[in-house]
């Protein structure tokens, strides 16, 4: 569903303006700040071309306190004059724990990222479960292959018992050679 | 849906000589709200990872400092973990 925005007059521009709200906050204050920010937004007639409100989540570092946030996203059409007053606005406002106003580069597409994060998320966990079969079925060759090891272990000592008498020969030979040496008339001792 | 992408890291081409995957997948211009591919480029401290292992390009690679920097101020992403 992704598709490109564009400004409602020759002079605005599309703008984002990105809204971190405590997640621990009740609903009454999360739309308290909500109804504040539109009031803001009529006020400095910023035109609201998209919405987007992601779920509740879980943030990477405390913000205020707060370890849980939901983001707001707003995609609007505005003049460049009047972004300055809405980022020292939002900055007094007292429920946004972080704002963000970015310009768009030219050819975005508007994409829903929640939707996105969630679907992530899914492929991740199969992708977990396919790791954990593949892992079991690797457990249960190696076992397999232990077990005929065992079996193979008690033949060793049977292959061991015929090299004893080839040693015993030798002997006998070095005995007999012995002898023809000591027996020699030749020999000067 | 946007794809999401992985860098170059650990593959068989020595380091230095890596193809962009931002560039292989024709993206114009990296979002801060893509936390699934901005992970990938980040290491286990929350550093941004190497272009020289990554295989990103420059062009590339400004783009997603800026974008990180975004994610990280908007408590997406860790400064330090």
């Amino acid at each position: 569903m992704a598709h490109t925005l564009e400004p409602t007059s020759e002079e605005t521009r599309v703008y984002e303006i990105a809204i971190l709200l405590p997640g621990d906050g009740a609903d009454k204050e999360k739309s308290e700040s909500l109804r504040n920010i539109a009031e803001l937004f009529k006020e400095k007639e910023v035109t609201i071309l998209k919405k987007d409100e992601w779920k509740r989540m879980g943030l990477a570092y405390k913000i205020k306190g707060q370890e849980t946030g939901q983001y707001v996203i707003f995609y609007v059409s505005a003049k460049p004059e009047v972004l300055k007053d809405i980022d020292q606005q939002l900055k007094i406002e007292r429920g946004v724990l972080r704002h963000l106003v970015i310009k768009l580069p030219p050819k975005y597409e508007v994409v829903d990222w929640s939707l996105h994060f969630t679907a992530w998320k899914e492929g991740l966990a199969k992708e977990e479960e396919a790791r954990g079969h593949d892992r079991e079925e690797e457990l249960k060759k190696k076992i397999v292959q232990r077990a005929t090891r065992k079996v193979l272990k008690p033949e060793k000592p049977a292959e061991l018992r015929p090299a004893e008498p080839g040693a015993e020969i030798s002997t006998e030979e070095l005995s007999e050679k012995l002898g023809e040496l000591i027996s020699d008339e030749n020999l000067n001792l | 849906m946007p794809r999401v992408i992985h860098p170059q890291t650990g593959s068989t081409t020595p380091p230095g000589k890596r193809n962009c995957p931002f560039t292989k997948a024709g993206v114009e211009s990296i979002d801060w709200k893509d936390y699934p591919t901005l992970r990938n480029f980040t290491d286990y401290f929350g550093n941004i990872k190497k272009r020289y292992y990554t295989g990103v390009s420059l062009r590339h690679q400004k783009m997603l400092r800026k974008a990180v920097e975004h994610a990280r101020f908007m408590g997406l992403l860790p400064y330090r973990k």
